[in-house]
Order: C-alpha cells, then structure tokens, then sequence
C-alpha cells in the first residue's frame, strides 16, 4: 500500500502488459472518474454523429420510408451518374465555386488590412472603440442579416433604391437578379465577419517581438516599412492556415445564407451544391438522392483538405495537423 | 475589448515621428474611422427608421436622424403573438442550451486536457472526425425522427446541443492553465479528479466557462436551419423561424408578386405596413445578443484566440 502510494505521487506507473497499466491506472489512478466526465459527450457523439455516418448507405439506396433503411434495395452508383450527368452537375459546381472563390479573394484582404493598421494606432480609445465596433455584426444572425439585404434593397420600399433614384438612376431589384447575388452575398460577409477576422490577425501580431520595432526604428524604418517587413511575415502562418481552411471548407460555402438570399429569379447563381441538396432532400423528398450528393461533397471536402494540408506543409512549412 | 498590439510600448520605445509616420498615424485613424462608420451606419440606420415615420423611410428621407417620430411599429410588435411565442422559445433555447452545452463541453474538456489519460488520443480523433466527415443533412434528418425529437422542446438542445469546437478551446484552456501541477498537489491533499475539478479547477476558470455559455447561447439563439427542418409547429419555433418569415420568405413572394403585378399601389401600401415593423423587429432580436456582448465582450475574444490556437 505505502509502495503504490509513493508511485501514485511520483506519477510513474507499475510495469505489465498495457492492459494491466491500463486497470491500474483506472483504479488506482482514479481514472475512472475521468472516463465518466467524457462519457456523456462519447454517447452523443456516436449517437448524434456516428450513427448518421451509418445511414449514408441510402445514398447507394432506394430509400424508402416504409421499408427502412435495411430493406431498402440497393442500386450502387446510380445516384450519383444521375448527378453527375444531370444536367444541374456544371451549374451547382461552378456556382459554388465561383461563390467561394470570390468570397476567399474578396474576404481576406480587408481583416488583414484592418488588423495591420489598428497594430499601428496610437490612439488606444479609438483602438478599443474600433475593435468594440466591427466585431458586433459578427452577432448579428444569419436571418436577421439577410432581411436587412432584403429591407434596404427592395425595389420598392428600400433605402438604398430610393437613393439611387433621387440621384438619377433606375430602380435595381437587388435580390432579383442573378448578376447581384454574389456581390451582395460577398459584400455583406465583408461587413458582417471582417471584425472578427481581424481578431485573430492581432492576436497574431501581439507575438512579434517588440525589440524587433526597436532595431528597425533604429535604422530609421518607417512605418510601412515595418508593416511590410515585421508585421506581414509574422501573420503570414496565420493567414495560411486561415486559408488553407477557407479552401478545405470551399464547397461548403455558407449555404444557409444562399438559401435566405434565394429568390425564384436570382437561381442561376444562387444555387450552390448545399442549397439543391437541402432542396431535393427536405422539400422535394428524394432522400437517398440528396444523400449522394451531399456524400459526393464531403468527399470532394476531404479530398481538398488533405491535399491542401499537404501542399502547404511542402510549400509554407504550415499545415492544420 | 482589451487593446491588441503593441502601440502603447511601441511609442514608449520609439522617440522621434518623422513626417511620413505622421501622415501614417493621420491616414490610418481616418481609414480606421472610415471602417467604423461603415459597419455602424446599418446597425444606426434600423433603430431610427424604427421610430420614425415609414413613409419617410421608403422614401429615403431618413439620413442621420429620426423623423415624424413614430411608436406605431413597436405598437404594431406588441399585438404580434407568434412573435412573444418566438421569443419566448429562443430564451428557452438561449438559456438551456448554454447550461447544457457548456456542463458536457467543460467535463469532456477536463479529461481530455490531462497528459496523462489514457483516453486523449483516442477521444480526440474520435471528436475531431466528426468535424470533416459527417452524415450530412438527410442522415441525421432520418435519425433526429427516428428520435421523435421533432416538434419537441429538447429537439434544438440536442442536435448540435455539443460541439467539437467548443469542446476544444476549453481543453486548450485547462491545458494550458497548467493543471497537471495543481492537480498534483491536490492529490497530495487527498483530492481525487472529482474533487480536483469541482473544488478547484471550475472556480478558478470562470473565464471559460462564460466563453462557453456565450458560444452556445449565442449559437441557440441565432440559429435557424435546425429549427427550420425539424420544428414545424409554431408553438415550438424560436424567434429566428418568425423572422424569417417576415423578414426574409414572405418578402420574396411579395416582392416577385409585386414586380408581376399592375395594381402596384395596392401592394405598395401592404407593404409599407408591414415595413416599418421590420425595423423594429430586427432590434428586438438583435439587441440582447449586442447587449450580451458589450457586457462580457473580454471573454468573446478570448475565446476565438484561444480558438484559433491550432491542434
């Protein structure tokens, strides 16, 4: 007993076979206790989680609700040929990639931007205040967000309309036309999340070490100077690693923002691969349809996350895991 | 919200401003306030037109200042039951999602930081799966039904009720609150991991447990997709649901029907109506959750730094 007390202190463990470590450990060690605080977030896990991995089989299926998952007969790839060669395969997959790619490239310079500049303020109220302000829309919900788009750019009770016809111009239905939706969509993520994106930029930048400014001040660095020589190259592991996720995640855009912002004449650019599969899914009902492919995008995900991940750690030395 | 960077010792360092870092900090601070009034001016915008007159406000006359001063939306907000229904839900949702999301994420994250559980690793990639490969939409549709969580008060509290993400900042948050050392010298106490982390780790870690009541909270109560699919009985739906309703469906059709129709003017006046209740519609929602973070704003960013630490 005084032996196994003393190692329980020192924090070493018995010799044996791991499985004697292991119940040693969960008695002795108490561990026990701690696999009983992970419990409860193991269970809903599986159950929340796994056992939806497990009903991916319909996706190879003819799910029906009245046989059941197991007795429903399977019919391998057909759904996903029928995607693929349907005819809405070119449109979803260029209308989601075009979306992400202009919200990556248009999203990620103004945090940036912002980030750099506010590092540089002296002013520490209006440092605060800024930071107080632009971080707020990141509250603001996706509906409520979105019905402002609908509130100021109605055609004909918006603010927005309504200046551009007092200045001359015509009236524009905004969320009308297809032309617009991905520059309302893009411009409004920029206001909504540029704030918090910033954030994790400045946090970054608190790392750099400050004789650095020193020296470069020394050597009569200017500002800019600094910023290009000092603060760039100390986000830039940041700033890969925030875009390596961007274009890991690029297919799963935020399509319950595109959903909000669909109307029946902005279709032609408005519908990405995440809005048809809840479309055919939940309002059209063809389950195991919308299953494949919304398999057929996660696997597309996971094949650009990993790929991406690699190139990086080649590339930059930068990788999520 | 706590100053980043470094400017403050950065000036005490630095002696003389040359004219270019003059013209710098001059342009910067502009830019800045640039930056500023953009994001704020919509935010503004709403609560004026929600008091003022909505023919006014269609017409564009509404810039700075509120005019023809007007309570008649909010009057209009008051009579609007399914509204008090929604927002009765949401706080509901709000408030039991926040305990219940955060007391599973805080006891898995205590775990789950110790070196020495032999569960780490195997736990971690078990959580960390499930943020790239999931079900997807129709899945986990068939399995909440099969559940009978639709149309329930628990549906919302459990699907998505616990987040990996979640889970993983308070984890790097005990970890790096070094809690191996304490913990050894509670064990000396006679504190086992119980004891250890009811008597001495949660209270010193009120940060983040506020972190994690304001995640999930905030999540609960502007989340709609959830809602949307598995709640379709109104006395069930959260606030989210009846704005988007008003706000964003009904606009929709209305807007399409309106752009087909001849009768304009009829319309037009319909939806003036309904208009200048949007307004204020859209603070009643907005505001509790941009109160919250006035309040407790510290904690927030705290939160998505330690978030943003990576693995």
């Amino acid at each position: 007993m005084e032996k196994q007390k003393d190692l329980a202190l020192k924090g070493q463990l018995p010799s044996g076979t791991v499985w004697q470590r292991m119940k040693w450990k969960f008695i002795n060690k108490k561990e026990w206790q701690l696999w009983l605080l992970v419990l409860p977030v193991i269970v809903f896990f599986f159950i929340l989680h796994y056992i939806p991995m497990y009903g991916i089989q319909i996706a190879f299926k003819n799910y029906s609700i009245s046989r059941g998952m197991g007795a429903s007969p399977w019919v391998g790839f057909s759904h996903f040929e029928k995607f693929i060669t349907g005819p809405m395969f070119f449109k979803l997959l260029k209308n989601t990639i075009v979306l992400s790619f202009y919200n990556i490239i248009m999203g990620f310079p103004v945090p940036i931007i912002f980030a750099l500049l506010l590092n540089h303020l002296r002013l520490n109220k209006l440092k605060r205040f800024s930071q107080t302000v632009t971080f707020a829309p990141h509250f603001i919900s996706l509906v409520v967000m979105v019905g402002m788009l609908y509130l100021f750019l109605s055609p004909s009770s918006g603010v927005v309309n309504s200046v551009i016809e007092r200045m001359g111009g015509d009236r524009v239905f905004f969320m009308g036309e297809p032309g617009w939706f991905r520059h309302i969509f893009v411009l409004s993520w920029i206001w909504q999340h540029s704030g918090y994106e910033a954030i994790i930029y400045l946090a970054a930048l608190t790392a750099v070490d400050l004789s650095l400014y020193e020296a470069a001040t020394i050597d009569g660095a200017s500002k800019v100077q600094k910023i290009f020589k000092i603060d760039i190259p100390a986000i830039l592991p940041t700033l890969v690693t925030m875009m390596l996720l961007k274009v890991g995640r690029m297919l799963n855009i935020d399509y319950q923002k595109a959903l909000l912002m669909q109307t029946a004449l902005n279709q032609d650019t408005s519908e990405i691969i995440g809005t048809y599969v809840y479309k055919t899914g939940l309002i059209n009902a063809q389950f195991s349809y919308s299953t494949a492919i919304n398999l057929f995008q996660t696997v597309i995900n996971l094949i650009l996350i990993i790929a991406v991940n690699k190139i990086s750690r080649k590339v930059a030395d930068e990788s999520l895991w | 919200m706590k100053a980043f960077g470094n400017s403050s010792l950065v000036r005490a360092m630095t002696h003389k401003q040359t004219k270019s870092d003059i013209l710098f900090n001059v342009l910067t601070s502009s830019i800045i306030l640039v930056g500023c009034f953009i994001v704020l001016y919509p935010l503004y915008f709403i609560l004026i037109a929600s008091i003022s007159d909505p023919d006014l406000v269609i017409a564009g006359q509404i810039s700075f200042f509120p005019k023809g001063l007007t309570f008649s939306g909010y009057e209009r907000i008051i009579n609007y039951n399914q509204l008090w229904i929604g927002y009765r839900n949401s706080i509901f949702y709000a408030v039991a999602g926040a305990l219940i999301g955060a007391t599973f994420s805080l006891f898995a994250a205590y775990p789950l930081s110790r070196s020495d559980f032999s569960g780490k690793k195997f736990i971690t990639i078990f959580l960390l799966i499930t943020m790239f490969f999931d079900g997807g939409l129709i899945p986990t549709y068939i399995l909440v039904r099969g559940l009978g969580l639709r149309n329930t008060y628990a549906c919302l509290l459990v699907v998505r009720g616990i987040q990996v993400m979640n889970i993983l900042i308070a984890t790097s948050y005990f970890r790096s609150s070094n809690i191996d050392s304490l913990y050894e010298a509670a064990q000396i106490d006679g504190c086992s991991h119980f004891g250890y982390l009811f008597k001495i780790l949660i209270p010193i870690s009120t940060p983040i447990i506020i972190v994690m009541l304001l995640f999930y909270g905030v999540f609960q109560w502007n989340d709609f997709f959830r809602a949307m699919i598995y709640l379709d009985k109104p006395q069930y739906q959260p606030l989210q649901i009846v704005l988007k309703d008003l706000l964003a469906s009904n606009q929709v059709n209305s807007e399409v029907m309106e752009m087909m129709s001849d009768d304009i003017k009829a319309i037009d006046e319909m939806i003036k109506a309904a208009e200048s209740m949007k307004y204020g519609i859209i603070i009643m929602a907005t505001l509790p959750m941009l109160l919250l973070y006035l309040v407790l704003q510290k904690y927030f960013e705290k939160g998505i730094t330690m978030g943003s630490v990576k693995g």
